[in-house]
């Protein structure tokens, strides 16, 4: 355009020097002014003629230029929409192919995650209630603490059953003694009888001796006498007799309760013996039960709280889902781009120019993918987020 | 008798949460991915409760509630919304859809089974 415009000017200008030689030379009169008009005519008359031809060569150039031009650009241009192309059809499925398998490995990892989770609540539950019924702490009735404390009350009522037979054994060794004093009596009386006896045997004498003196009159009486005499004899036999039968008595009785103190005084030591091994035995087992329902108590109380941990972290896992939501709209949004750029550009392969993509509209079709306040806020321009608070209720 | 609770997400690991929790509860679940699947598995089977997710392929969770509260037998049905949107727009579209709750994850089990021993029916 700077050439096309400067040639009428440079012709106009050889036209100018003309004319003022032609006015300069001559005398300032009409001729002179007409020669110089006329240089000035013819001047400007070649300038129309060198412009007009200058424009018709200048657009048949800037055709040609531009021609040249586009055929330039569109050679430059063309490596840079293959490589678009090869963007289009090589990286972005492989972006979206990546975020797919990173999405899904994280799902199967968290669903397994999520089960071994729950496979430890549920170990636990069996262990405890395993471990509860073991020892008896859930109510105290089964498992060892039961089978202990049913033990325990036999074995109780057992020694009460000996410690009440030995005191019968007792009292019946105290009746025995008390026997004996009846003996001392027994043998008194016998001795009594026997001095009776000897009594009556003189008094039979006498009355023998009388009857004898009385002659005829006292053959009678002399009869009953020596009958008397005879009695007598007999009762002082039967005293002689129950003094030994008596001390016979006595000797086994005596034997009778020293056996029976003997096996008093042993079995008291057994009694002693067997109550002192069971309330070790059974002291034993009380440790041992105890410590039982100790590590039961702290096994549910473990639980418990391992339970809670993990309830905590089945709301952490659900980080998973958040997550593979906003790769799944980046893979969907990453999945739309091959078509719009295909599409951005397919006028090129006829001649045509590459059309601008529709970024607002690509945008917003990703805005109205989110299903999260985070992918909301970072699309608005806010940073990167935590996701909200668990359990947001609102009942309707 | 055992509860049954059908529980609708196409995220298995969430599914996963859902039923470990209810069935920790004493619930019956049965599990579906989407909206469709769902509608698939109201078999005719008595169930109690319903907790779905809105975001899902082939059948979202506004348009499965709808459509299953067109079936006479889930009519009444109580539908809990269990979701990562938390946008009221979205929330009024749920309860128009005949939602009785909105849950936003993540959520905590004992809170999740608090609401639904209030929704569930007898």
């Amino acid at each position: 355009m700077t050439r096309l415009a400067a040639s009428p000017l440079l012709a106009l200008g050889a036209g100018l020097p003309g004319a003022v030689a032609v006015a300069a030379v001559g005398a300032p009169a009409w001729p002179t002014f007409v020669a110089a008009g006329a240089a000035l005519l013819v001047g400007g008359g070649i300038g129309w003629a060198i412009r007009h031809g200058l424009r018709q060569d200048a657009a048949s150039a800037t055709q040609q230029l531009h021609r040249q031009t586009e055929t330039t650009q569109v050679e430059k241009l063309t490596p840079y929409v293959a490589s678009l192309d090869q963007l289009a059809e090589r990286l972005f499925p492989l972006w979206s192919r990546q975020i797919e398998s990173g999405r899904s490995q994280m799902e199967s990892a968290v669903v397994g995650l999520t089960l071994a989770f729950s496979a430890i609540v549920d170990r636990l539950d069996v262990s405890v209630r395993t471990a509860d019924a073991a020892s008896g702490a859930a109510d105290g009735q089964g498992g060892l603490l039961g089978v202990f404390t049913r033990s325990e009350t036999r074995l109780q009522s057992l020694i009460e059953s000996l410690q009440t037979a030995n005191r019968h054994k007792e009292e019946m060794v105290s009746e025995v003694k008390r026997l004996q004093q009846f003996i001392v009596e027994l043998q008194k009386m016998a001795v009594d009888v026997a001095g009776i006896a000897d009594q009556t045997n003189l008094l039979a004498l006498n009355a023998a001796i009388e009857a004898a003196r009385a002659g005829e009159a006292g053959r009678g009486f002399a009869v009953v006498a020596d009958e008397v005499r005879k009695l007598s004899g007999q009762s002082k036999t039967t005293g002689v007799n129950m003094g030994t039968a008596v001390d016979a008595i006595s000797k086994a009785i005596a034997t009778a309760v020293a056996s029976a103190e003997s096996t008093a005084v042993n079995d008291a030591r057994a009694l002693q013996a067997s109550e002192d091994a069971i309330g070790e035995v059974l002291g034993g087992f009380r440790g041992i039960i105890d410590g039982l329902v100790e590590s039961s108590h702290t096994l549910r109380n473990e639980s418990a709280g391992i339970k809670s941990d993990v309830s905590d972290a089945l709301v952490q896992l659900q980080f998973q889902d958040r997550v593979s939501q906003i790769l799944s709209h980046v893979r969907d949004s990453i999945d739309a781009l091959p078509a719009q750029l295909a599409a951005s550009h397919a006028d090129v392969a006829h001649g045509g120019w590459p059309q601008p993509l529709p970024v607002d509209r690509m945008l917003a079709s990703l805005s109205g993918s989110y299903a999260t306040a985070e992918e909301r806020q970072i699309h608005a321009g806010g940073g990167t987020a935590a996701g909200d608070d668990p359990s947001e209720i609102t009942f309707f | 008798m055992a509860k049954t609770i059908l529980v609708v997400d196409d995220s298995a690991s969430l599914r996963q949460v859902v039923s470990i929790a209810l069935k920790g509860a004493g619930y019956d679940v049965v599990e579906a991915c989407d909206g469709k699947d769902a509608l698939g598995k109201l078999d005719g089977r008595k169930v109690h409760l319903v907790i779905s997710d809105v975001n899902m392929p082939n059948m979202d969770g506004i348009t499965f509630v709808k459509e299953m509260k067109k079936l006479p037998s889930y009519k009444f049905t109580p539908v809990v919304m269990l979701t990562t949107e938390n946008q009221e727009a979205k929330k009024a579209e749920g309860q128009a859809a005949g939602a009785k709750a909105w849950m936003v994850k993540p959520f905590a089990p004992a809170q999740m089974l608090n609401a639904v021993s209030k929704l569930v029916l007898p």
